[in-house]
């Protein structure tokens, strides 16, 4: 038995599709950290912060197809500029959300996602306030780690599911009154 | 629940896609050109910054690398060494002389002579890549997805921790002997009472041998040359000084691992109960 897993990420490859990828979509990513920053110093420490944690993403990255991909890239921006923004301001770190009792609800709200279709789910999720619909997206998205979550959010990676729960739960309220 | 997640998802991904289209449609002419005038100002940074970044792999994926090359050579020496079956000389009656997993581990001996120890820098964990081992014990378990290319020998010194120089209790060692056909310049000087020795792995430059006491094992490695390994993620990490040497502890679900330099050599003592750890690391010794 080998204590490790070989590795087998080809360094090359990975840096043309980087490169590739910033200069395919650095329009987009510009503009969208100046459109939340406001300011191109942090519209840049923006960028710089998203190609990092896109990097870290590569293998996920090369397996999305042209449109989910640009999306993506985008969206990461926005939530790497907005994340930079609060801390430039120096917001204080969410308020880490009380540990709830999940059991009883995550079948309700398994049953309400089941149930809707997409569009309907998507337009629950446009009435989310934003921070919901960010971590969901974070997750269900961007398929973040907790502790990746948790580093954007400004909150302990505890914390995360709870948050995550919480919107779950309010996607179902608010699937469980359009059903009505 | 895997149905309403993929109901989700989509949902979502149909979301930032319109988000995306709707922001990208929504952009002026000038907002444009700021762009463009950001990303003139800043290409060249970017662009050094994925080159560095897809280089190195980051410090824990250049140690990644040098782990998956060692364990592609490993490989190799364990199934020439099944078919082999190269004798090891058991340190204690009916002990087992099944070659084990190479695993990266050290701890230091106490009678070494003064050791020119250059620490090893090594990685600090960075949660966000997972990495996990297929058979390593369950506190060293890295999964890795960096590439791995070449073993790599770093001469560079630990970052200056301040280490707290820590008396070893007392706790009923024997003493042991470096097993026949043992090729490193260290050993450790004493076991635990009750582990007996369990085999060898050796490839080029680099010996590893393991000792086992029912579930519990301790392995002591040594690279001839400096070396590191990853730091397996979520372990906590602390320093040791003994005999001149920085001794760099990963801590994980009760398991650790020492890692020190000594003579140009890096040594790992790895054990699975952290009690006892310490106490065999310091009794690592020159056998050559």
């Amino acid at each position: 038995m080998l204590p490790l897993v070989l590795l087998t990420i080809e360094n090359e490859e990975d840096r043309l599709f980087m490169k590739e990828l910033y200069l395919t979509y650095h329009q987009l990513m510009y503009g969208m950290a100046l459109r939340v920053t406001g300011n191109r110093d942090a519209a840049q420490d923006a960028v710089s912060e998203s190609v990092l944690s896109l990097m870290k993403k590569t293998a996920l990255l090369r397996t999305l197809e042209c449109n989910k991909l640009r999306s993506y890239v985008v969206i990461t921006v926005k939530h790497t500029a907005i994340s930079l923004l609060k801390r430039s301001r120096r917001e204080p770190p969410a308020e880490d959300a009380a540990f709830l009792h999940l059991t009883d609800g995550s079948r309700a709200e398994d049953r309400a996602l089941a149930c809707a279709g997409i569009e309907e789910i998507k337009q629950a999720v446009r009435r989310l306030p934003e921070r919901e619909k960010d971590v969901l997206l974070m997750r269900y998205f961007r398929e973040m780690t907790d502790e990746e979550i948790a580093r954007e959010m400004n909150i302990r990676p505890v914390s995360v599911r709870v948050h995550l729960s919480r919107a779950r739960k309010h996607l179902a309220a608010l699937l469980g009154k359009e059903g009505e | 629940m895997m149905r309403s997640d993929d109901a989700l998802r989509r949902a979502l991904e149909e979301i930032a896609q319109e988000e995306t289209e709707r922001f990208a449609r929504s952009m002026t002419q000038e907002e444009k050109h700021q762009a463009e005038e950001a990303f003139r100002g800043h290409r060249r940074r970017v662009l050094s910054l994925i080159a560095r970044k897809s280089k190195t792999g980051g410090r824990r994926g250049g140690y990644l690398r040098a782990a998956a090359a060692l364990i592609l050579l490993l490989g190799g020496a364990l199934i020439f060494f099944r078919q082999s079956a190269p004798e090891t000389q058991p340190l204690s009656p009916g002990a087992s002389s099944t070659v084990a997993p190479f695993h990266a581990i050290s701890p230091a001996p106490t009678e070494t002579p003064a050791p020119t120890a250059k620490p090893t820098a090594m990685p600090t964990p960075m949660a966000d890549q997972t990495i996990s081992p297929t058979s390593a014990p369950d506190y060293l378990k890295i999964n890795t997805q960096s590439p791995t290319v070449t073993p790599i020998s770093t001469e560079n010194p630990l970052p200056s921790p301040t280490p707290e120089a820590t008396a070893v209790p007392e706790n009923g060692l024997l003493n042991v002997e470096a097993p026949a056909g043992w090729q490193g310049a260290f050993f450790p000087g004493q076991m635990p009472a009750g582990y007996a020795f369990e085999g060898l792995e050796s490839e080029e430059d680099a010996w590893s041998a393991s000792f086992r006491c029912g579930e519990k094992r301790i392995v002591f490695t040594e690279y001839g040359r400096l070396s590191a390994l990853p730091i397996p993620e979520g372990a906590s990490v602390s320093y040791r000084q003994w005999n001149g040497a920085v001794a760099l502890i990963a801590e994980r679900n009760g398991g650790v691992r020492y890692t020190w330099d000594q003579d140009g050599h890096t040594l790992f003592l790895e054990a699975d109960d952290g009690e006892i750890a310490e106490a065999v690391a310091r009794t690592v010794k020159s056998v050559h």
